[in-house]
């Protein structure tokens, strides 16, 4: 039997007697700690995942769909249109006679995607861009943050219409737009650590221990970027979901037959004189609680992975 | 009567792993005009007592017992009525004199606030009394400090405009929290010396927070032992040092290197292991002033040459901003020497690139000061430790480098069962050990120890020095061995050199170093060294050399033992080594008579 | 501090050279001229057209003109919509209207945020903080665009005490709901950053210094702790001020001020890429002297960086 010989069962049969060493408690898992017992994040988070599934499965309840215009309430939809169970229209109808309820789906589906996607491309581009100009260092990197200081000091929303005017409003050029503007802080941060970590001790130590450039950037100072990283992306995702929403509401961001919350938002609030005070309502709750419980979930990731900043 | 009286006083923090107890019911007196050592290592409560008496605990912090300054009770005193004791009664000095004064007000500013507070002076009168203060510490140049802000003035002047600031309505008590601990060694006697004549001119009582054994025999009158928030042993300075009574004295006195120690290392004879000639770094900084500002050489090591042996220690020392640092690490090309030769087992790395430079690597270790930030936190201990191997050693199965991870672990004093913990669950102690383990995993030729042992404990500094020492004679490494603390560097090394401003002022066997220095600033660091020992401590004169520590900026300061080639207009000489005996190198320098004069 | 004022002065130009080079390349990067989008005019008018405005010569030569227009003369050029006015008028006729609430907004997110973000880190862990941070949250998730409608909604349809919009010459019960609505969400980042700022500082070891020295409560909070509290507040401020004249593009549209933020979304929908340049380019510039500004105000909290 070589059963015993082979390394795999060596290793496992030395894990097993090693029992006794101690499992220690890592820094993800000090933060996972903390971050679970923070209630409002906690909370937050629940909810958030409530508004995640209630905008996969939503769709299976609909009575109409996000397009099709009821005929039957479309000449009085104050009268109408409100909120029912029993006509099919669960948040009422808009000022078309299209289905709320499928509507607030959709828009916050948008809304969600843009939030991510826009946060990603900022996380990718301003990562990238900050460990490079941060760990190369000397001119390059000076002059690389001379270029964001340049592109920080314009004001980014109008950047972004023009952007969406002269490049034309679809959905792809929204994404590529938001990332364009939105990667300059996450640079400016990654590089500020990225410095940081480059004169501290570890990595002083590492380059003492033969450890190439390559390793130490990849294996002491990415890990330790992740969670000023992740603390910013979190709190991005909101900045994303407000700044399209706001364009939105200015019938500058996607256009139909698309629609965001803040293209709702600003329809609601156009027709809330007549009366139909849902229209304004049902979209506006998904707004805030999804913008809130962002800022919450974020302020705890910030609490939990950066703990010195209380 | 004593003028500062504490009964069973107790400070606890409520934290939210429940309560923490900081100091545990302990009783003390300060009679007027006496210097009270409070010696204790950190976390034995030494600093909470006093903060509890002048209400500067933390907003989660409590304190019950009683207080009575002259009679009255001053304990958990609402504020209001606090602030006519604090600054007035009892004044209060820090330990770090770098964040202690408040950034965007002059000194004058802050200084007269008190006067104005306490005595309801004008600002003119005020001024006056402020300024005569500042030139009872011998700051120099007083009346321009008073409208300087403080990040103008260095450490040294700074710990003095808080002497004076806190001394300005002649308080009864003077707390002086680590007032130098974060000072050089020249200037930490300096203000020692202060504080002992404002203590015998004014009558002032001086309660001394401190660690250091060698400042406590050399400031005070008596001494209290304090640990884990208790006292364990208290009485005067004699009894303290000559018949310690409890275990814990014991240790700490034990634990104390001294600089007139007769057990230290002597030289060695054997082969060289490294050259290193007329080694140079030149740091360009940018001045400020101008539209633009301008760049100038910041010459932080300055022709530095020496050599090292197989097994032997060789000590550098000096004060902040002599370049020591820097000197480690363009040996071992953590920073790229400006000119000069580094000379390894006969091959010359100094124009290696990377990848040639690797191999020699694996021979080439340091271990730094701070052993928490010298550790990748988000990595485990073992991993740390197994960096090297990984490195080097790369045909080792895991299994194979878990074994000698675990072995260097035993071997440096870690139990095997913090294989898997990472450096945020240790201590300091430990976390040092860690560095040293991964220092040592590949039995290197040389480590180099920058102020390796300086963030710890006495008594855990004992013991590094003492693993060190161990794995010296295991292995037979050599060691490159820096520090600020004297004291320390006796303890280990078998040669010491003296850098001052980027250049060696002197270089020879640590007993001849320590007992017999030829040159005057060897001699004035090393009479400034305390000494745990009352009797000797009390009796040494000290070597004075007037002013602060200068800036490596400064071009005329480089030549502050020569001021004969100062005075000839030769501001770019450079001072010769001089071998006076056998391997005994002294630079050039002016008689004491005519330094003192300049 | 006049050397240091010069040197960021330098730093601001070519900022501003940059907005206004990228700005030209941008509009002419669009698809199709601006007069070829509706129906096609015979190639005759079109040349008479571009002739106009100067869009026959080549295309340096523009760029050199608007260039110099706008740094010497500050002259934006003509409209291409309105074949009356310039962009100048526009702006002349806007602007004001836009500053005057821009500006009083971010007083009153300055002033509140920062009095409340003080007094919630004085009363650390009362009730008095657990409110403002709070707050602070909720307030950030209303921006605007939602505080516009909820505004309305309540004051003018619910309880009638304000007129839904409008200017008027800028009496006050036309300002109140467009400097809400600006403000709201700002009064919250600005607290929270007060807050932890003015906590940090009173635990640092000067204020403990201060303490020592038997300085009543109050001064140490006013005379030591104020300054350096507010030195990341300040840095916040620039970027603060860039956000409140961005809204004012909402507030304008929404309310109906007559501001610029009309003829903005208007110039954005009817592709006038002349006033929408003028205008983003206008925004650019001041953006740049605020954060001079913020810059000059930083320097004078923290005497180190004074030279």
């Amino acid at each position: 039997m070589n059963f015993a010989k082979s390394d795999k069962a060596a290793q496992i049969a030395a894990d097993f007697t090693d029992a006794t060493a101690v499992q220690g408690r890592s820094l993800w898992r000090d933060a996972r700690d903390r971050f679970v017992k923070n209630r409002a994040a906690m909370w937050s988070l629940a909810i958030l995942s409530l508004i995640a599934v209630f905008v996969i499965i939503g769709p299976l309840f609909a009575v109409w769909d996000n397009e099709e215009i009821d005929w039957d309430v479309m000449g009085d939809v104050a009268g109408m249109g409100f909120p029912s169970l029993a006509s099919g229209h669960f948040f009422g109808v808009d000022d078309l006679g299209r289905d709320l309820y499928s509507r607030v789906i959709q828009a916050t589906r948008t809304s969600l995607l843009v939030g991510l996607i826009g946060a990603s491309m900022a996380l990718v581009v301003g990562t990238v861009y900050g460990i490079v100009a941060g760990f190369v260092g000397g001119r390059t990197d000076a002059s690389m943050m001379r270029i964001v200081d340049i592109l920080l000091a314009i004001p980014m929303t109008l950047v972004l219409i023009l952007l969406l005017v002269i490049a034309g409003r679809s959905f792809t050029m929204l994404f590529v737009a938001l990332g364009a503007v939105s990667w300059l802080t996450m640079a400016r941060i990654v590089r500020g650590q990225t410095l940081t970590l480059k004169n501290r001790e570890f990595i002083e130590a590492a380059r003492a221990g033969g450890v190439s450039e390559m390793t130490i950037m990849f294996r002491h100072i990415m890990p330790n970027l992740l969670g000023v990283v992740i603390v910013y992306a979190s709190l991005l995702v909101p900045e994303m979901i407000l700044a399209e929403s706001f364009i939105s509401f200015l019938g500058l961001g996607i256009s139909e037959p698309h629609t965001s919350l803040g293209r709702l938002i600003a329809e609601g609030a156009g027709t809330m004189a007549y009366g139909t005070i849902w229209q304004l309502a049902f979209p506006l709750f998904f707004y805030v609680t999804i913008i809130i419980t962002m800022f919450f979930i974020g302020d705890g990731l910030r609490d939990a992975l950066d703990p010195k900043d209380r | 009567m004593s003028l500062l009286s504490v009964k069973d006083l107790s400070v606890w923090f409520e934290t939210l792993d429940g309560t923490v107890d900081a100091v545990k019911g302990v009783n003390f007196d300060i009679k007027p005009g006496e210097c009270l050592g409070i010696v204790g290592e950190s976390g034995s409560g030494k600093s909470q007592t006093f903060m509890a008496a002048m209400g500067l605990l933390p907003k989660n912090g409590r304190a019950s017992g009683s207080i009575l300054l002259e009679g009255q009770e001053i304990l958990n005193l609402p504020i209001t009525q606090l602030n006519a004791v604090r600054g007035s009664k009892i004044g209060m000095i820090f330990q770090d004199p770098l964040t202690a004064l408040t950034p965007h007000l002059k000194i004058g500013a802050q200084m007269s606030e008190v006067l104005k507070v306490h005595k309801g002076m004008s600002s003119a009168e005020a001024r006056v009394q402020c300024l005569d203060w500042l030139n009872r510490t011998r700051i120099p140049e007083a009346a321009r400090r008073l409208d300087q802000y403080p990040h103008e003035l260095s450490g040294g002047m700074r710990q003095r405009v808080m002497i004076a600031m806190s001394m300005l309505c002649d308080p009864k008590l003077l707390i002086a929290d680590e007032p130098t601990t974060a000072l050089d060694v020249t200037v930490q006697a300096e203000i020692l010396d202060l504080m002992v004549s404002l203590q015998k001119d004014r009558g002032t009582a001086i309660a001394l927070i401190t660690h250091d054994m060698g400042v406590v025999a050399r400031m005070c009158d008596r001494i209290q032992v304090m640990r884990h928030g208790a006292y364990v042993e208290a009485g005067t300075v004699d009894e303290i040092f000559t018949q310690p009574k409890h275990d814990y004295t014991r240790k700490l006195l034990d634990a104390m290197p001294r600089i007139d120690d007769a057990g230290a290392p002597g030289a060695l004879k054997g082969e060289t292991l490294l050259n290193v000639h007329d080694l140079k770094v030149h740091f360009p900084i940018r001045m400020k002033g101008g539209l633009f500002g301008k760049t100038v050489p910041l010459k932080a090591v300055n022709g530095v040459s020496f050599h090292l042996k197989k097994g032997e220690t060789l000590g550098i020392v000096g004060e902040s901003g002599c370049g020591k640092s820097t000197l480690a690490r363009a040996v071992l090309k953590l920073v790229e020497p400006t000119g000069g030769n580094v000379t390894w087992l006969g091959q010359p790395i100094q124009d290696m690139d990377k990848k040639t430079l690797k191999p020699f690597r694996k021979d080439l270790q340091i271990v730094f000061q701070d052993p928490l930030a010298s550790l990748d936190p988000r990595q485990t201990v073992a991993a740390s430790i197994a960096e090297p191997l990984k490195t080097f050693r790369p045909d080792l199965t895991a299994r194979e480098r878990r074994e000698e991870v675990l072995k260097m672990m035993t071997r440096v004093g870690l139990e095997p069962s913090m294989y898997n913990r990472y450096p945020h669950e240790l201590s300091g102690g430990q976390n040092q050990r860690v560095g040293i383990a991964r220092a040592m995993i590949n039995r290197p030729k040389l480590v180099i120890c920058d102020e390796a042992v300086s963030a710890l404990d006495v008594s855990i500094q004992a013991q590094i020095i003492e693993l060190l020492k161990d794995l010296q004679r295991e292995f037979g490494m050599s060691m490159l061995f820096i520090s600020h603390d004297l004291s320390v560097v006796r303890a280990v090394s078998n040669r010491i050199m003296v850098l001052y401003l980027g250049r060696i002022v002197e270089l020879g066997d640590g007993e001849t170093i320590c007992s017999a220095p030829q040159h005057p600033y060897t001699k004035s660091l090393i009479s400034a060294v305390p000494i745990p020992d009352p009797a000797i401590e009390r009796s040494r004169t000290r070597l004075r050399i007037p002013g602060e520590l200068p800036s490596p900026l400064d071009t005329q300061s480089a030549l502050r033992f020569l001021p004969s080639r100062l005075d000839a207009g030769q501001t770019d000489y450079v001072p010769q080594l001089l071998e006076v005996a056998p391997g005994h190198m002294v630079a050039e320098h002016d008689s004491l008579e005519r330094i003192l004069a300049a | 501090m006049l050397a240091y004022t010069l040197r960021r002065l330098g730093g601001a130009i070519p900022t501003i050279l940059l907005l206004i080079i990228a700005s030209f390349f941008l509009m002419h990067m669009a698809p199709g001229g601006p007069f070829t989008s509706e129906r096609p005019l015979p190639p005759q008018v079109l040349a008479n057209i571009e002739a106009r405005y100067g869009l026959d010569q080549p295309l340096w030569k523009q760029l050199w003109d608007y260039l110099t227009n706008i740094l010497l003369h500050f002259d934006f050029g003509p409209s291409f919509k309105f074949k009356d006015r310039d962009v100048n008028d526009i702006i002349a006729q806007g602007f004001p209207i836009s500053l005057t609430y821009g500006f009083l907004s971010f007083l009153v997110c300055t002033i509140v945020g920062v009095s409340l973000g003080v007094a919630a880190a004085i009363k650390h862990n009362s009730w008095l903080d657990y409110f403002a941070v709070s707050l602070g949250i909720a307030a950030q998730a209303l921006p605007n665009f939602i505080m516009g409608p909820i505004l309305i909604l309540t004051f003018t349809l619910w309880l009638g005490w304000l007129p839904g919009g409008g200017w008027n010459g800028g009496q006050w019960q036309y300002l109140i709901m467009p400097v809400i609505a600006l403000s709201t969400s700002y009064i919250g980042s600005i607290t929270r950053i007060t807050r932890s700022s003015m906590l940090e500082t009173l635990n640092s070891n000067f204020i403990r210094t201060a303490k020592a020295k038997g300085l009543s409560t109050r001064t140490v909070i006013w005379r030591h702790a104020m300054k350096p509290m507010l030195m990341p507040v300040v840095s916040y401020l620039g970027p603060v001020f860039v956000y409140v004249l961005t809204g004012s593009v909402f507030v304008d549209l929404y309310f109906s001020t007559g501001g610029l933020g009309q003829a903005y979304v208007g110039s954005a929908l009817s592709r006038d890429y002349a006033v929408l340049l003028g205008v983003t380019i206008l925004y650019g510039m001041l953006t740049v002297l605020v954060n001079l500004a913020t810059d000059l105000a930083y320097a004078w909290l923290d005497p180190k960086i004074r030279y």
